[in-house]
């Protein structure tokens, strides 16, 4: 499962298990269902979770206060 | 640097001054991201961003040049989230690590239902819904699973912020996602948006 993972998030070291991987995922059905699972869960929140704006008042805020703690 | 021209202050306060501003300064949105996931309140996250950023102005001087800033302020956050912050609004959240092991180990691959994405009973859930379901998250699990899949950062960089092994994060993240896709797979059957049948229900 630790190469599973690593092949979800792109991480893997090395690249020639890929096609092992993957024949896994098609040919087992406890490891496609794994990997559905990551995968799924992964895309969901990635898709979902837009970067909020930045929150340019705070900034200015957090660096005023730095300015004034020096002068 | 010009907000400090003509102002009498010490070179050396300066060119801390300086170095804040090109090394931490740039890593503020970063911050402010995580600080409103996990607080999940703007306020909280505001005051919980200033703390961070003006106490790491004030310990800027012992910051080991060369290290990794972001994980650096990432600790700071972290710190103050666990004893200033959250001390405040509840006791801390500790994570039982045997009852997230019988959690996990309980969820059988057959009892999770494997439709297609597309006609999933997540597409049916509102992002609020989602953020909530996540808040129940044991908090070191809900971490690993914001900074990988909403922020993006890779093993090593969550390894050096949470200061645990790379294999702590990748099996970590592997086990939240198993428990929020069982969260969110419960949560969905509760709100009727999946029925009886294990099917999707359009909104």
């Amino acid at each position: 499962m630790r190469d599973l993972a690593e092949y979800i998030d792109e991480a893997l070291s090395d690249q020639k298990v890929c096609p092992l991987i993957i024949e896994d995922i098609q040919t087992d059905p406890i490891i496609s269902k794994e990997y559905y699972v990551q995968k799924t869960v992964k895309q969901l929140l990635k898709t979902r979770f837009v970067k909020p704006c930045p929150a340019k008042k705070l900034f200015e805020v957090i660096q005023t206060k730095i300015s004034n703690s020096i002068s | 640097m010009d907000v400090l021209e003509n102002t009498g202050i010490n070179n050396a306060t300066k060119q801390l001054y300086e170095d804040f501003q090109r090394e931490a300064i740039p890593h503020m949105q970063a911050v402010y991201n995580y600080a409103l996931k996990i607080t999940g309140d703007e306020d909280d996250a505001n005051d919980l961003v200033q703390e961070t950023f003006l106490k790491a102005f004030r310990f800027f001087d012992k910051f080991e040049k060369g290290t990794n800033c972001k994980a650096w302020l990432f600790r700071i956050l972290k710190n103050s989230y666990i004893n200033d912050y959250r001390k405040n609004v509840k006791e801390p959240n500790k994570v039982d690590y045997e009852d997230v092991q019988n959690f996990y180990e309980n969820i059988q691959p057959n009892e999770i239902s494997t439709n297609h994405f597309e006609q999933d009973a997540f597409s049916n859930l509102l992002d609020d819904e989602i953020t909530k379901v996540m808040s129940t998250l044991p908090e070191d699990f809900r971490t690993v699973i914001i900074l990988s899949d909403i922020e993006g950062f890779s093993y090593e960089e969550i390894a050096d912020f949470v200061d645990i092994p790379v294999g702590t994060v990748r099996s970590r993240l592997h086990r939240a996602r198993k428990m929020l896709y069982s969260l969110l797979y419960d949560y969905a059957k509760d709100k009727g948006y999946i029925d009886k049948n294990n099917k999707t229900k359009k909104k």
